[in-house]
């Protein structure tokens, strides 16, 4: 009853014209990040900071104001993928495998709005996972102690260390430098300078902002630079969209079981979009009948809904393990996490049991801009291609100046400036040689309460490393990350033996 | 550019890591690893691993495209000029380079700089009282 109590207040707040305004501003906004292709939602995020500080909102405000850029991006990343065989983000990698040739076909229309109903569909399920669970994770979380939160972090790093694709040691290295960064500045117990060299813009360590500007957004213009396209293949919408209802009614089953895959991949740390929207697709694939109207890949509406119901699912999904337990399983939601501490609300059980408020407020403008994506994505889609024919000479120095004014912002200096520089110029090295990003920023974010809550548990011990395996919980935790390690060897040792 | 070259230069950054975390002074220390610690360990670890890295070597090398080193010099004119030459000139001029990397006409690049120097600077100024700067050049700001 409480629970409901709480819903219908969170629901009063987000229906308030400022988080209403605030959710229509980030659901477009996210939604233009998202189909342009190389800008994404961990972009649109960042170079939203400096106008929450200016504007001094709320926390439940900018709360909804991220949380709608972010799965606003990701509702629309397929935008790009379907009409131009470019996903706008890689959480969209599976979609053009049909969209695109649909699109080909002359039927970009009933794609765009088919993936519009499965997203909705994904979202939902996501959502309705995050107003019944959120209270119970967060109990469990906030019986965590600093040797729980340790072990909690580890198996997060594992975890991304583990499911990527990339090679184990360039994950590692990548997360090794993330870490690297977040130890610069003032040790909080001893009152020791680290790595500042008398400059006070790193006292507080590496702002968060020069940080995720220069990975995500100035890395990216060199990215673009350098993957300039001369011919464009985008296609057009021509087509009408007759027979919605009952074309989504025949594949709600594949609807369904997509979004339980990507809630599933979700709620899981380490893997995120990308994974989920893959994995759906590949589900589908094994259990498509040989007498389908079309083959996978040739523009199966079954291969094209399910990666979108996924993604959409996981995108929502990645709240749960953030709101409840504070901590970002993606670099997107790490981007977002560091975006909260920067407003000074700190994801977590904390959160939710100090301020429900918000988190409810949160889960509640979800429901209301999930719906929003829909209307939009099915009555205002003939508007959102313009984007896409954005020429280059706007788009690259448009990004350059955002991200240089977005740090001038925070810190007026040009250490902070050529740190951002370095850091972006650094990251286009690390994305050329396939280092993964996503450790590198998990690692920057969660590196602090990493240490900060180990060497508070050996603080409290007096040194003894046994009480790190005290209680059940990190007890299964850490048996966790041992079995994760163990399957990733046994994975790797039968792949080479097949080989 | 070659990915050994690449790991070289982060093992050398990773021994500046650790010669500075060894160097971390203590002013006193009643916990038992202090923060000197995590600092030796990650810069160690990076340098264990850019080792490991350089046996395995496995991406390919890349030829620098020109024009990708051209809009690295473009980024490092802006950021030199940031301040000094003040936000509507640096931004003018640095849009107006970029775009022409890019490939547009040289009246398309000098547009697009103009309007994004006015615009942003209207957004960022006037709107969210971000104070950016004028040109120290010209003695009329920061």
């Amino acid at each position: 009853m409480e629970s409901v109590h709480l819903f219908l207040q969170g629901l009063a707040t987000a229906a308030m014209p400022i988080n209403l305004l605030m959710l229509v501003v980030g659901v477009f906004l996210g939604m233009i990040v998202g189909a342009i292709p190389g800008i994404s939602a961990a972009i649109g995020i960042a170079l939203m900071l400096p106008v929450t500080y200016t504007f001094g909102l709320a926390p439940e405000t900018a709360l909804i104001l991220y949380a709608a850029i972010y799965y606003g991006a990701k509702y629309s990343c397929r935008i790009s993928a379907i009409l131009n065989d470019i996903p706008g983000d890689v959480s969209s990698f599976s979609t053009r495998n049909d969209g695109y040739p649909l699109a080909l076909t002359g039927s970009a229309g009933k794609a765009l709005a088919l993936t519009a109903v499965s997203s909705f569909v994904g979202g939902t399920a996501a959502i309705l996972l995050l107003t019944f669970t959120t209270r119970f994770f967060a109990d469990i979380g906030s019986s965590f102690g600093p040797p729980e939160y340790v072990a909690l972090i580890a198996f997060v790093f594992v975890l991304v260390l583990t499911l990527s694709s990339t090679l184990f040691t360039k994950n590692l290295i990548s997360l090794c430098i993330g870490l690297m960064l977040s130890v610069v500045g003032l040790d909080w117990g001893t009152g020791a300078f680290r790595y500042t060299s008398n400059i006070p813009e790193l006292y507080d360590g590496i702002d968060f902002m020069i940080v995720v500007i220069g990975v995500f957004a100035l890395s990216e213009t060199f990215m673009l630079m350098e993957n300039q396209q001369t011919e464009t293949k985008l296609q057009a919408i021509r087509d009408k969209v007759q027979g919605l209802v009952p074309e989504c009614w025949r594949l709600k089953w594949a609807c369904l079981r997509s979004s339980m895959v990507g809630l599933l991949i979700g709620i899981l740390p380490g893997s995120g979009t990308y994974v989920a929207n893959i994995a759906a697709y590949r589900f589908e694939e094994k259990l498509s009948a040989k007498g389908e109207e079309s083959a996978f890949g040739k523009g199966n509406l079954r291969g094209l809904i399910a990666p979108e119901a996924a993604n959409s699912a996981c995108a929502l999904g990645a709240f749960l393990p953030l709101m409840a337990l504070g901590i970002p399983g993606s670099a997107t939601t790490a981007v977002l996490h560091g975006a909260l501490l920067q407003m000074n609300i700190d994801p977590g059980p904390g959160l939710c049991r100090a301020h429900p408020e918000i988190i409810w407020a949160m889960i509640a403008s979800m429901y209301l801009g999930n719906l929003l994506l829909l209307v939009i994505n099915i009555k205002l889609i003939r508007y959102f291609p313009k984007l896409l024919t954005i020429p280059g000479w706007v788009l690259m120095p448009m990004i350059v100046v955002v991200s240089f004014v977005s740090v001038y912002a925070v810190s007026q200096s040009l250490i902070s400036l050529s740190i951002m520089v370095l850091i972006g110029i650094f990251a286009y090295g690390l994305r050329k040689f396939d280092y993964p990003l996503a450790p590198l920023i998990l690692g920057y974010v969660l590196g602090k309460p990493f240490e900060d809550n180990f060497r508070l548990a050996l603080t409290i011990s007096g040194g003894d490393i046994g009480k790190f395996l005290q209680s059940p919980a990190a007890q299964l935790l850490w048996s966790s990350v041992l079995l994760a390690i163990v399957v990733k060897g046994v994975v790797r040792f039968k792949s080479r033996s097949f080989q | 550019m070659s990915e050994r070259l690449f790991v070289v230069i982060m093992f050398f950054g990773g021994v500046v890591y650790l010669y500075f975390g060894l160097k971390i002074e203590v002013p006193f220390a009643y916990e038992p690893i202090g923060p000197r610690a995590f600092p030796v360990l990650l810069g160690s670890c990076l340098l264990l691993l850019c080792l490991v890295n350089i046996c395995i070597h496995h991406t390919p090398s890349f030829p620098l495209k020109g024009c990708v080193a051209r809009h690295g010099l473009a980024v490092l004119f802006y950021l030199l000029t940031f301040q000094l030459l003040g936000f509507m000139l640096a931004t003018t001029i640095t849009t107006y380079i970029i775009a022409r990397i890019v490939g547009s006409s040289w009246m398309e690049g000098l547009l697009s700089g103009l309007v994004m120097a006015i615009f942003f600077y209207g957004i960022f100024h006037f709107l969210l009282g971000v104070p950016l700067p004028l040109g120290s050049l010209f003695r009329l700001g920061n």
